[in-house]
């Protein structure tokens, strides 16, 4: 057997990773109270396209991405993924989250050769595959490190590295780098644009900065402040790879200002609901 | 660093200041003769004890063989109780219906003391090493599992959700996932589960047995022969710190990720 | 409360304190008793120390054995105790403050080795490779000891379990020991249980090795009410006359006290051995003053034993145990 040293890595049009929200509703139940956190959702995301959820907290963006995951059963309506229906998480999503959740018990190897280890996906040995995906976001020298001794974008780095090694066809975001500073976070963006670009993914990333939705996404899905209904879509065809130039250009600033119109209304709504 | 080398090196001195303090005063209280000798005898008929329990022996066997014999019950009890209690807790910390079905024996006799089980013990299981052994194993399971529960409970789901998302059936996250991130606080179960068992030795060793640190103490205490008791005390407490410190050592080992 | 008040209180109660020491008698009378058949159980039943001790009032404590007789006695929680052979060596040799007063009992069939009676033992010789049971620093293990000292046997060719009395009649009940050498009321289980007696500490009081209890009090109370020691020995005195002359009612009072059927009582009795007041003053027993009896010599065997037993730090002379010996209390009483 060869010693892999690149991920193994589609360059040809992505085929997989078509996603459809179709008419989903979520509704909690509650001790007193029945709360309606997804109404009459509906989207299609295309193989390898980059899409953002975008949506003030309490959208209800994370519970949707959740769906997509299958953590969540949608109440009516339902999710598909290359035609099949999702009742289940399942490693053809790759889940990235917003805390650590790396396996502190594990060292960053471990962690990513976890995935192709316990799924069985993969295209070698799951160690040599972790080896791989370590080289390429570039910390191969903290294979034999524990999640603790990396800093807050290095772990998250990790994150995403161990979400990849299953070959996802979907790779899911639910505000990744919401606790990261501005400085690792313009970093990441630009690196995580740079591996989807390398893999040709779908990924569906869930934010609530307008900012990073609009650097990143082909297109930006925006979500009305509860009950949370895809209230907006915004293409975004800012010209790829983009870096710190393209914030400052007028298309750019344009994006921006049509996405932040929409938010704000629905900001103020949520605000002026929680002080009722 | 150096601040936490400062740190320990205070109260390094300061634990060595109190341990000093008690020596010089059981010395003076002894050797002027404010205490009754007969229940507190000074250091050095202490030592003489031990160094006639070691070389010499009591009761047919040499102190090292009663230390011995004493672990040897301890640590086959302790670790049955770990075999069945920590696959049992994990399996109560994550499955309602388990928890449910096994809370109200544990929760029962949880608080019963262990010596009024004893002799019921002793009638079921004679007085062999069988009675003395099922003592022990019922000090150190209570507390073992139910730290393990509580560890469990206390477990992040985050790293739950993110094993299944990447295709972990519930073996594997039970094996891989509950485990591990219970890890360190079962260990901390373990180590005041150890320490109760401790406390029961010497009761364990009362009916039938003819060796044991327990026993011996027990022994001596009827033949008013108190260096024996304080000598037997103080081993007791010092192999009970080595057992804390090699516990913990073991942790260190097991879990490498919590150094 | 204000200051002063406290003051004042604190120096009435501590005034209350001393004129309560400085008075000739004490408030209360603490006997220490054992758990077995002797005239002790007499004397508490018909109350007798108290028609002795009018005014004080007289609490009496159910003591296990002589092992926790001796920490009652080295923890001054009795003013009167009693004691066998072994822990008296042991209490003397190691300087509690006691002196012994009187014969609590002599102890005959009352406590005896049973033997399963299908494990075919027929001589001490037998017993190797058994396992045997006997309550350690008892009179019994004692005997034990000395009956295979005496046979030539080494105890390590036998297993020999420390068991207290209940845990031996548990661990017979389930066949796991063999012989013990015991003492009622626990030892008629056995026996009704298929084992027999094969020897009692009769036989070997005969062969030179008497064991009984000694009665005892405390030195500082002794000193302190000499009188009262008196009358704590008249008062046990007649409860031995009583036993004496009246065995039929003595019995129903034993199955009283020790919740027995009456022929458990009347049996267990003549398992033990009652000496009149004057006799105990015989050179058998205690001996007079000046000329101290066998006890003594029972104490330097006794001590012997366990300082080769590696259970006593050093041996005592015999002038050391007839010091503890004080027949003096016994002659005014009986004199009177």
């Amino acid at each position: 057997m060869t010693q892999e040293t690149k991920p193994h890595v589609n360059q040809n049009t992505p085929t997989r990773g078509h996603v459809i929200i179709d008419d989903v509703s979520i509704v909690f139940s509650g001790r007193n109270a029945e709360t309606t956190a997804v109404k009459n959702a509906s989207a299609e995301i295309k193989p390898g396209e980059f899409v953002c959820l975008l949506g003030p907290s309490g959208s209800g963006k994370s519970t949707l991405l959740n769906a997509v995951a299958g953590f969540i059963a949608p109440t009516s309506g339902a999710v598909r993924i290359d035609g099949e229906q999702i009742n289940t998480p399942g490693p053809d999503r790759g889940m990235v989250f917003q805390q650590h959740s790396l396996f502190p018990w594990k060292t960053v190897l471990q962690n990513i050769a976890f995935g192709p280890r316990v799924s069985g996906r993969g295209n070698s040995t799951p160690l040599h595959e972790a080896r791989a995906f370590l080289e390429m976001i570039g910390l191969s020298k903290y294979a034999d490190s524990y999640p603790k001794e990396l800093s807050g974008g290095m772990q998250q780095r990790v994150g995403i590295a161990r979400a990849l090694a299953n070959y996802p066809s979907v790779l899911l975001m639910d505000e990744p780098f919401g606790a990261l500073d501005s400085q690792t976070r313009a970093m990441m963006q630009e690196n995580l644009v740079s591996i989807w670009r390398e893999f040709g993914t779908t990924v569906l990333f869930v934010t609530h900065d307008v900012d990073e939705a609009v650097f990143l996404a082909d297109r930006v899905l925006i979500m009305s402040a509860g009950p949370g209904e895809i209230i907006k879509e915004v293409k975004v065809p800012l010209a790829r790879p983009r870096g710190p130039e393209t914030i400052a250009s007028a298309e750019f600033v344009a994006l921006r200002a049509a996405c932040l119109d929409v938010i704000r209304v629905e900001s103020l709504k949520a605000f002026e609901r929680q002080n009722e | 660093m150096m601040e936490a080398f400062r740190r320990n090196r205070r109260s390094y001195l300061l634990s060595a200041g109190s341990v000093s303090f008690m020596l010089l005063a059981w010395v003076l209280v002894t050797s002027t003769g404010l205490a009754n000798e007969l229940f507190l005898p000074g250091p050095q008929a202490i030592w003489d004890a031990f160094v006639k329990a070691a070389v010499k022996g009591y009761q047919g066997s040499t102190l090292l063989e009663h230390v011995g014999v004493s672990l040897w019950r301890i640590l086959v009890a302790f670790a049955i109780a770990c075999v069945i209690g920590i696959p049992l807790g994990i399996l109560m910390g994550a499955s309602r219906d388990a928890a449910s079905i096994l809370n109200p024996f544990i929760e029962f006799y949880r608080p019963l003391p262990p010596l009024g089980l004893y002799t019921l013990l002793v009638m079921w299981l004679g007085i062999g090493e069988e009675s003395k052994l099922a003592l022990l194993f019922l000090a150190a399971l209570p507390g073992i599992i139910i730290t393990t529960v509580q560890a469990v409970h206390s477990i992040d789901p985050v790293y739950v959700r993110a094993a299944k998302a990447l295709g972990a059936n519930r073996a594997t996250i039970l094996r891989e996932v509950y485990l591990p991130a219970a890890g360190p606080m079962i260990l901390a179960g373990m180590r005041i589960s150890l320490g109760f068992t401790y406390t029961v030795l010497v009761a364990a060793e009362i009916v039938a047995a003819t060796a044991g640190i327990g026993w011996m103490i027990w022994d001596a205490a009827k033949f008013l022969l108190s260096d024996v008791v304080i000598m037997g005390l103080i081993v007791l407490g010092l192999t009970g710190i080595a057992l804390d410190m090699s516990m913990r050592y073991l942790g260190r080992l097991l879990m490498p990720w919590t150094r | 409360m204000t200051l002063r008040n406290l003051l004042m209180s604190t120096l009435l109660s501590a005034g209350l304190a001393t004129s309560a020491v400085a008075q000739d008698k004490p408030e209360k009378v603490t006997v220490g008793y054992l758990n077995l058949v002797n005239a002790q159980l007499v004397t508490k039943n018909l109350g007798l120390v108290q028609k002795y001790m009018p005014g004080i009032e007289i609490e009496y404590i159910k003591v296990g054995g002589g092992g926790d007789m001796l920490r009652a006695i080295a923890a001054d929680q009795v003013d009167f105790g009693g004691l066998g052979n072994p822990p008296t060596a042991i209490g003397v040799t190691r300087g509690l403050p006691i002196q012994g007063i009187m014969v609590l009992n002599m102890l005959d069939y009352v406590e005896a080795m049973v033997v399963r009676t299908d494990a075919g033992i027929k001589s001490f010789k037998d017993l190797e490779g058994k396992t045997l049971a006997a309550p350690f620093g008892s009179t019994t293990h004692y005997l034990l000891l000395q009956a295979l000292a005496d046979e030539g046997i080494d105890p390590a060719s036998m297993k020999i379990l420390d068991l207290r009395p209940n845990d031996i009649a548990v661990a017979w009940a389930r066949g796991d020991i063999d012989a013990a050498w015991y003492w009622e009321p626990n030892l008629d289980k056995a026996v009704q249980d298929g084992g027999n007696l094969f020897m009692t500490s009769g036989i070997m009081a005969s062969r030179g090795y008497p064991t009984w209890d000694v009665g005892v009090v405390m030195n500082d109370f002794a000193e302190a009410y000499p009188d009262l020691v008196e009358a704590f020995l008249k008062a046990e005195c007649e409860g031995i006359d009583f036993w004496i002359n009246n065995p039929a009612e003595t019995a129903k009072i034993i199955a009283e006290e020790l919740e027995l059927p009456l022929p458990d009582a009347t049996r267990m009795m003549g398992g033990t051995g009652m000496v009149p007041c004057d006799e105990q003053l015989s050179a058998g027993y205690l001996g007079s003053t000046g000329d101290i009896g066998q006890f003594a010599d029972t104490l330097v065997a006794t001590s012997e034993f366990l300082v080769a037993q590696d259970r006593l730090p050093k041996q005592l002379t015999r002038e050391d145990y007839e010091a503890f010996l004080k027949p003096s209390y016994l002659e005014s009483a009986v004199a009177e």
